[in-house]
């Protein structure tokens, strides 16, 4: 298990060096200079020239790429070209709050999407089945950003039920995490549904039934588990589709997170923060992408890792 | 011919045909939009702020007294055109890399599977956010931040598809027969991937049609005034207390849209292989 794990992880840093490679060549196309940027239109030619080499900009591109990438490998992501702090520690102090609408929107839709899903596995082509098919089809179909105003105008307008913007406590997450769980509830009833369909075909399931075994010993021990499989694959790939939704969400909410944070920094073509914003959720992916590798293992019997 | 029409329209579904339905009547909509309104996209009225749905205006007026049929019409005609064109191009790079590496294989594939892993890694929406804060607002910019990463997914798509028929008896023959790799790959590899490939283009349509209203709610997609429904909803976002119909309408449409196309896909997929799972 160990040794697979630390396998894994040496797979990983070909990747890692990629995206630090991507994430450098897109500030290779910003058009203009970013110390006229951060010195704004009053600024002296011999102050952009003195800026611009303390930024080192005058040096070749893989130059500053190595050079770059030396200040990542220690820790720093850069300074604000805006306020000039570093850019790391406010990503860190923002970091909890997008992780809490993340987890929040994931146990959402898990809790919503799988049991629905099996239920419609189990009662095919009844009223509820074709029901949930629907919804959950709208649910996909839905922009996040249209289903949170109109959750907004809906609970915390008209029914007054729930706050609009607010941080502290489980109200105020309600309503973003449904926003951006929509899209997750309905792919995981449409996919808990059509594979435990699939499984509840395989000749290990009429063999258990025909040992007699109860149908909820079936349906939760042999399809269930084995159902599992895809979803997890699935929800670990959306979580990286759910990263870049909470830019949306935590604008719409005013979210405290880093995907607010990452929005008002590209809107002020904040360069040094909208690169280290990319390269936190990129690394942060993969170490989701890490964790749905190792899951899937202790969910398959099959898969041994010496 | 004619038979095996009639056998592929029977077999669709009747989901299927409301998916076919919704988007030919969006698209139908979006081409005659300068025969159905009076009103053009930017004509601003100051006296009709915000008026609700009537004979004249039936979706009603927004905050400049523009027409919202109007403008979730050109705004329609925006999203459908841009997703054609996204998904085409996307289609295209990702199908040649994606048969190319699955075809030769070797360190060609395995140089472009690592391209793909690295893209997989970046939240769509992110990136195209941060390409637009890079390139500014525009049409261009909006194709180009959807296609720099969208190729990806029809890369891996063709890619595995090709490794499925790669070593099928009559491409092995057709080898041994001395047909070039580039003949082989033209008269026989792509015609067995195409109906996969075109079923995952009808479900990937919705992807840069929801990518573009995001980054148009945000203001960084097209500039002002294009109409989009994406902005429009932005516009009216700071008046949706006062005027609900202004918010309801253009989401409404984006909703429609994407629904269609993924009835579409799902039927496709159904009828064409029921194994593509994307």
């Amino acid at each position: 298990m160990t040794s697979y794990i630390l396998r894994r992880m040496l797979v990983l840093i070909p990747t890692l060096i990629g995206i630090t490679i991507v994430v450098f060549a897109v500030t290779l196309f910003i058009p203009g200079d970013p110390a006229m940027i951060l010195l704004g239109q009053q600024a002296t030619v011999e102050q952009v020239e003195i800026l611009r080499e303390d930024l080192g900009l005058d040096a070749p591109a893989h130059i500053r790429y190595f050079g770059w990438l030396k200040d990542i490998i220690r820790g720093d992501f850069g300074r604000s070209l805006i306020d000039r702090r570093p850019v790391l520690p406010v990503l860190f102090r923002r970091f909890p709050a997008t992780l809490q609408l993340l987890f929040f929107g994931v146990v959402l839709s898990t809790a919503i999407g799988i049991p629905v899903g099996i239920l419609c596995a189990v009662y095919p082509n009844t009223k509820l089945d074709a029901i949930a098919r629907i919804l959950s089809l709208i649910g996909v179909s839905t922009p996040s950003f249209w289903l949170a105003l109109l959750l907004l105008l809906l609970f915390s307008y008209h029914l007054r039920l729930l706050p609009m913007t607010g941080y502290q406590g489980l109200e105020y997450l309600l309503l973003p995490g449904l926003a951006l769980g929509a899209q997750l509830i309905g792919l995981l009833t449409r996919l808990t549904r059509s594979t435990m369909l699939d499984k509840l075909q395989e000749d290990y399931i009429r063999t258990a039934r025909s040992k007699g075994l109860a149908e909820r010993v079936v349906l939760y021990k042999h399809t269930l588990r084995n159902a599992m499989l895809p979803l997890i694959t699935i929800i670990g790939l959306r979580i990286g589709h759910l990263l870049g939704g909470t830019v949306v969400i935590e604008t719409v909410f005013d979210w405290p997170g880093v995907g607010r944070y990452a929005y008002t920094r590209m809107l002020q073509r904040d360069y040094p923060a909208i690169m280290a914003n990319l390269l936190v959720f990129a690394f942060f992916f993969c170490i989701i992408n890490l964790i749905t590798d190792i899951l899937y293992g202790l969910f398959d019997p099959r898969i041994k890792y010496d | 011919m004619q038979e095996n029409m009639i056998e592929l329209l029977k077999s669709i579904s009747g989901l299927t045909w409301i998916g076919i339905i919704i988007v030919s009547i969006l698209i139908l909509l979006a081409i005659s939009a300068p025969y159905i309104t009076p009103y053009t996209p930017v004509e601003q009225n100051l006296f009709n702020q915000h008026q609700p749905p009537s004979m004249s205006h039936p979706l009603g007026t927004d905050f400049f007294g523009r027409d919202i049929l109007t403008r979730v019409l050109y705004g329609l005609r925006l999203s459908l055109t841009l997703g054609v064109i996204v998904v085409s191009i996307n289609a295209v790079i990702g199908v040649i890399l994606g048969v190319v590496g699955g075809y030769f294989g070797g360190w060609l594939d395995e140089i472009i599977m690592r391209i793909t892993d690295i893209f997989l890694a970046f939240p769509t929406l992110l990136f195209a956010l941060a390409i637009m804060a890079v390139l500014g607002q525009g049409f261009r910019g909006l194709i180009i931040a959807m296609t720099l990463k969208g190729w990806t997914t029809f890369a891996r798509l063709s890619r595995s598809e090709v490794l499925a028929v790669k070593n099928l008896d009559y491409i092995s023959s057709a080898h041994s027969m001395g047909a070039s790799s580039l003949r082989i790959i033209l008269s026989h590899v792509l015609p067995n991937i195409a109906s996969v490939i075109f079923v995952y283009a009808s479900l990937a349509i919705a992807t840069p049609i929801l990518g573009e209203a995001a980054l148009s709610f945000l203001g960084l997609g097209v500039p002002p005034p294009t109409p989009s429904l994406g902005r429009l909803l932005a516009e009216e976002r700071a008046h949706m207390l006062r005027a609900w119909w202004a918010v309801v309408s253009p989401g409404m449409v984006i909703m429609l849209a994407v629904l269609g196309f993924n009835l579409i896909g799902d039927g496709l997929r159904d009828i064409l292989d029921p194994k593509v799972n994307v």
